[in-house]
């Protein structure tokens, strides 16, 4: 009898200890991969990016061998249009640039802290998947680029005006990873272009348009007005046209007033996600740069 | 040299499956690969491939988590079983397992990717329906591929993998 519960009592033990293990091990594991996986997902893409950048050389090579096919008078003619749009913005930029200065020497004068600068950094889509298509992406830059975590990212649309199209939200030496203004993972501060009231552009259920929260009640918010970034993050140049309020139909005002505390909008974004190919990252400029 | 061509035929495998997916065409070829490697090479090869092939191809396609491993463990195990049970050297009959690894070694973390929402599970069925087809068609394609550089290498190759393990059992 006496044996029994002895026996009895060793199986116990042994039961607890495997529970005790197996607890440990899955809590062990846990931590490893918590630990691990921004590291891991670094090196995977470092390792992975001069092999991903050869697709870029090859659809290079292969648009410069399809514009070789043209006659020379079309190429010829394409050549002095480029020529003349560089003219034009440098032009536009020499204007700009009279008035960064001025406004400098403006900050200075009024004791204010330099304005932050930017400068844009040119990306390929290199990575892209179905689940997340609308949500996320990956491009081949990264922090020995410049890039930097919370850049804003834009695109031109149709008719070549820059749109917002997402920011940074993971990096390493040569690739980031971007969730776009369709992601729960991006944030921005931004203003109604009619009343410049400010607020927080978010997506609050994966797969739904973004909504603009914490605007002040009173505001003027009437549809299809443009949202703009407010540039109140210092990684975020402002205005920078992010989307267009949406209307909640006939005779009804587009905002919705959440616990008499903040009016929320739904807006549209004006980026075409489906397509985009090619982005620009707007990169903070160093001291030495301005 | 098996480790050797596994990694370049894993690199290959990832670039071209991620230029794909970043072009919007998702056809699963690493599930392919692994099976391969574990068919041919056993499953230590198979189930070595898992890792470094989920990690290298979800998180160059911006995936926070690499989910591919569930697919790619059933693929490896799904050779396995391949290997020891089913009696049949028929080149036909290898569109079989070119339906099915497409479907088990993509399926499941396109569910998990799209959080199980109802739209994402029939994006993602239909998905690795189309490419369920593709594969029964091209799987003897790529087993042809694998097996010429396997070949030329003086490795094993997937015929020889069966008469292997018959010769194990006598």
């Amino acid at each position: 009898m006496n044996f029994d519960v002895d026996n009895e009592n060793l199986k116990g033990k042994k039961i607890y200890r495997i529970l005790l293990f197996s607890f440990i091990g899955v809590i062990l594991i846990a931590a490893v991969y918590v630990s691990l996986r921004r590291t891991a997902a670094r090196f995977s893409r470092d390792f992975m990016s001069p092999f991903l950048r050869i697709v870029t050389l090859t659809e290079d090579t292969a648009f410069f061998a399809a514009q070789l096919s043209k006659p020379k008078k079309q190429l010829a003619l394409e050549v002095q249009n480029l020529q003349n749009r560089v003219l034009l913005l440098e032009s536009k930029n020499h204007v700009l640039k009279n008035l960064e200065d001025e406004n400098k020497v403006l900050r200075a004068l009024l004791k204010l802290p330099p304005a932050p600068g930017f400068q844009p950094v040119t990306a390929e889509i290199s990575g892209r998947t179905a689940p997340f298509w609308r949500e996320r992406f990956v491009i081949n830059r990264g922090w020995s680029d410049g890039v930097g975590v919370g850049n804003a990212v834009v695109t031109p649309d149709q008719v070549g005006n820059i749109v917002l199209v997402g920011r940074v939200i993971e990096i390493s030496a040569g690739s980031a990873v971007v969730a776009t203004v369709f992601s729960g993972d991006c944030r921005v501060s931004v203003k109604v272009e009619t009343d410049s009231s400010t607020g927080g552009m978010e997506v609050l259920k994966e797969k739904a348009l973004p909504v603009v929260r914490y605007l002040p009640i009173g505001g003027d918010y009437q549809p299809n007005t443009r949202v703009l970034t407010s540039g109140i993050a210092d990684d975020t140049p402002a205005g920078i046209p992010v989307g267009i309020v949406v209307s909640r139909g006939k005779d009804v005002p587009p905002a919705v007033i959440r616990d008499q505390l903040y009016a929320e909008l739904t807006i549209a974004p004006l980026i075409r996600i489906d397509t985009v190919r090619t982005v620009i990252v707007f990169t903070k400029k160093k001291e030495t740069d301005q | 040299m098996r480790f050797t061509f596994l990694f370049v035929c894993l690199i290959i495998a990832v670039v071209i499956q991620t230029a794909l997916r970043a072009i919007g065409i998702n056809f699963p070829l690493l599930p392919i690969l692994i099976f391969y490697a574990a068919y041919v090479y056993g499953p230590l090869f198979g189930f070595g491939l898992v890792l470094p092939a989920a990690f290298l191809l979800d998180f160059n396609g911006g995936w926070s988590h690499p989910w591919s491993i569930i697919g790619f463990l059933l693929a490896a195990a799904f050779a396995i079983f391949w290997l020891y049970r089913i009696e049949s050297d028929s080149l036909i009959f290898l569109a079989v397992p070119g339906f099915l690894l497409p479907v088990i070694g993509d399926l499941p973390q396109n569910i998990i990717a799209g959080d199980f929402s109802f739209s994402g599970i029939l994006e993602s069925c239909a998905d690795a329906l189309a490419n369920g087809i593709l594969g029964a068609v091209t799987f003897p394609f790529w087993i042809i591929v694998l097996d010429f550089f396997s070949k030329k290498l003086g490795l094993c190759t997937y015929g020889e993998a069966k008469e292997r393990v018959k010769k194990e059992k006598i």
